[in-house]
């Protein structure tokens, strides 16, 4: 049973004028798989180090079950780290490298320590590669015995930064299935620092988005994607990413002046004018795939039809990108294969603008 | 037809040709050049050996192919001169100075490249300035000192500059080498439970050992090859190193024993020769490898 609390964590490092983190609150519920996403620089790595003792925290408290954490030295924090670079000791084999936590504690029998090895090698497939050195293993393999070495160790906490960001495509693909699965089996505690939200997506009990130092938003992977509360959640997640476009509100409708002027949903109207933003501009988000190209779509949304000349577009076998150009807003469309466009054609969309997300132009904040 | 024929493969083939040519006089003077160099440095060698193996009653260091050739020199070295004692005494020092300089210079530069302390920048810089300065121009300095310490004919005086001679510059080369050494490893060990020095010694260590060995056979050779410092602090005879005791044969106009001179240069290379190949198993490269990406 680990529970984690990050209470008001600021991070600067020396030599440095800004925090690198600023004012982290979190609490980390027992058996939770974690994420922290973000751009590069954003401070996920630094808090996860903070986390694991590599990193000093330079204002604010660490606490795990109740107990704060922050002078306490990684070894005795109950931590197994999986590093982006693997740090595989080269000089010794796949086994040493797994038994090395273990054969430094001095409470594990050699055969306990060959029984555990052995357990973890066979989950991860590396029963075969035991007695070979880290420099005669592929990527996949190398980054499987990085997963051993935090697995033997059976540690309350699993901290993971980026460990698949060195992989190619498919095998990342795999990974994740193993990874997921591993959570599932030993149910640990388990903090992911990455900066792709597809993998945040596909494994996160709960997602934190950072940028800058701070938190933007915590929350599931459902919430995280369908209500974002502010324009950088929205952007963040969600791969194409989410158009916006700078418009103002008139007469129950969304205009930018040229080419984009939709009508907005009753039930969004309302909450728009109650805030107060009629007459005034704002900040419209509307995903790829919430802007329809078919017959059947422009028939079902008079109100919301936008023509638009194709700059660019992509197949990708099951839908299309279209990237679009109306008036002075661009955007991008994802459609169905049958809808495939040329570049250079007109073509008229459909705004789905039940879908739409509308943030004030200066806070960035979603407007409800 | 025949026209174009005829003068399309020529052109080919004298291109060709000047091609090979060129590539042939770049060949010759690259070697000629080596081969000038070989000779400049095998010359005195060359000679040298062939003086160690001749009868007493020789020209100095001539190169004479001609003669008999004996073994008589090496034993009246260790017969009918101190020699003996200078060998065992350069040994003694040079293994001391080994011994301790690799040691004092390994824990100093993986210091350097892990840590962070007061001065580390500093002392860094120093250690770079120092050696702008010639261990001769000390001389006279460590004359006096000698005298004070009463450490003249001593060894451990001798052996410490020799050590301290070379810190400065060995530290910055192992400082060097540790900072290839992924951070990371050093991190993982941490979060696996090792201490400090059990990071040092069982990961950090072993991805040294080249750096290590090449420190150790320049720690070896320094004392051997070092001829003023050991002829201002050594003053009795028995107490001499082999550099000074082989000066003492040749110094004396009236009576030179250049056979013995030789002999006695000859048989110095052999220590030296033994370590190093004993040392160069540890000359490999990647030892890193597969340890950390990117």
């Amino acid at each position: 049973m680990v529970e984690m609390n990050l209470d008001h964590i600021y991070k600067k490092y020396e030599g440095n004028d800004k925090y690198s983190v600023t004012d982290m609150n979190l609490d980390i519920k027992d058996g939770e798989f974690i994420f922290f996403i973000g751009p590069s620089g954003c401070g996920k790595s630094t808090t996860l180090r903070m986390i694991a003792g590599l990193e000093d925290i330079s204002e604010g408290n660490f606490k795990m079950n109740g107990q704060i954490m922050n002078d306490v030295e990684p070894k005795n924090r109950d931590i197994a780290m999986v590093f982006q670079t693997y740090a595989l000791y080269p000089n010794m084999s796949v086994f040493d490298n797994m038994a090395f936590g273990l054969k430094i504690r001095k409470t594990y029998s050699n055969a306990e320590i060959k029984k555990r090895v052995d357990n973890a090698a066979d989950q991860l497939g590396l029963a075969d590669f035991l007695q070979r050195k880290p420099a005669n293993l592929s990527g996949g393999q190398r980054q499987r015995v990085a997963l051993g070495r935090a697995i033997v160790r059976d540690a309350g906490t699993f901290l993971l930064d980026e460990p698949l960001s060195n992989l190619d495509a498919k095998l990342r693909v795999d990974m994740r299935t193993t990874i997921a699965q591993m959570h599932q089996r030993l149910k640990t505690n388990m903090i992911y620092v990455t900066h792709d939200q597809i993998e945040a997506m596909t494994m996160a009990d709960r997602i934190v988005i950072m940028n800058d130092g701070k938190i933007m938003q915590v929350g599931t992977p459902h919430e995280l994607y369908n209500e974002p509360i502010n324009q950088f959640v929205a952007g963040f997640m969600g791969s194409p990413s989410m158009n916006f476009f700078n418009a103002t509100l008139h007469d129950g409708r969304v205009t930018d002046g040229e080419g984009l002027d939709v009508a907005v949903p009753e039930g969004q109207l309302k909450v728009l004018k109650a805030q107060g933003y009629d007459q005034k501009s704002m900040i419209v988000g509307i995903r790829p795939e919430d802007i329809h190209a078919e017959r059947i779509a422009l028939e079902a949304m008079p109100d919301s039809i936008v023509k638009t000349k194709v700059v660019v577009s992509e197949f990708l076998g099951a839908e299309s990108m279209l990237y679009c150009k109306a008036g002075k807003s661009q955007f991008t469309a994802q459609v169905d294969a049958r809808d495939y466009h040329n570049p250079g054609e007109n073509v008229e969309v459909a705004f789905e603008m039940t879908k739409a997300h509308f943030f004030d132009p200066e806070t960035k904040d979603v407007i409800r | 037809m025949e026209n174009a024929q005829a003068v399309a493969p020529k052109s080919a083939n004298s291109k060709q040709n000047s091609a090979r040519r060129h590539r042939f006089w770049k060949q010759f003077f690259t070697y000629l050049y080596m081969v000038i160099l070989a000779i400049i440095v095998m010359y005195p060698v060359l000679i040298t050996f062939i003086t160690a193996f001749k009868d007493a009653n020789v020209q100095a260091f001539v190169l004479d192919f001609g003669g008999k050739w004996t073994l008589v020199n090496f034993k009246n070295l260790f017969t009918q001169t101190l020699y003996g004692s200078w060998y065992l005494n350069t040994m003694i020092i040079s293994v001391s100075c080994m011994v301790i300089q690799v040691i004092v210079v390994t824990l100093a530069g993986y210091v350097y490249s892990r840590y962070r302390f007061a001065g580390k920048k500093f002392s860094l810089m120093f250690f770079i300035i120092i050696q702008m300065v010639p261990t001769m121009a000390a001389l006279t300095a460590y004359y006096v000192l000698a005298n004070m310490l009463n450490a003249l004919d001593h060894y451990w005086f001798l052996t410490a500059i020799y050590i301290g001679g070379g810190i400065p510059q060995n530290t910055w080369l192992m400082k060097g080498y540790f900072d290839n050494v992924p951070y990371d490893l050093d991190e993982s060990a941490k979060l696996d439970g090792a201490g400090n020095f059990k990071i040092f010694w069982s990961i950090v260590l072993p991805l040294v050992k080249p750096m290590i060995a090449v420190q150790a056979l320049w720690a070896f050779m320094s004392p051997v090859q070092d001829y003023l410092m050991a002829k201002f602090l050594l003053t009795s005879e028995s107490h001499y190193t082999v550099a000074v005791g082989l000066q003492t044969f040749i110094n004396n106009a009236q009576n030179q024993q250049v056979v013995l001179f030789s002999a006695g240069a000859i048989l110095v290379a052999f220590p030296i020769a033994a370590l190093f190949f004993y040392l160069q198993r540890f000359f490999v490269s990647g030892l890193l490898a597969g340890g950390s990406k990117g």
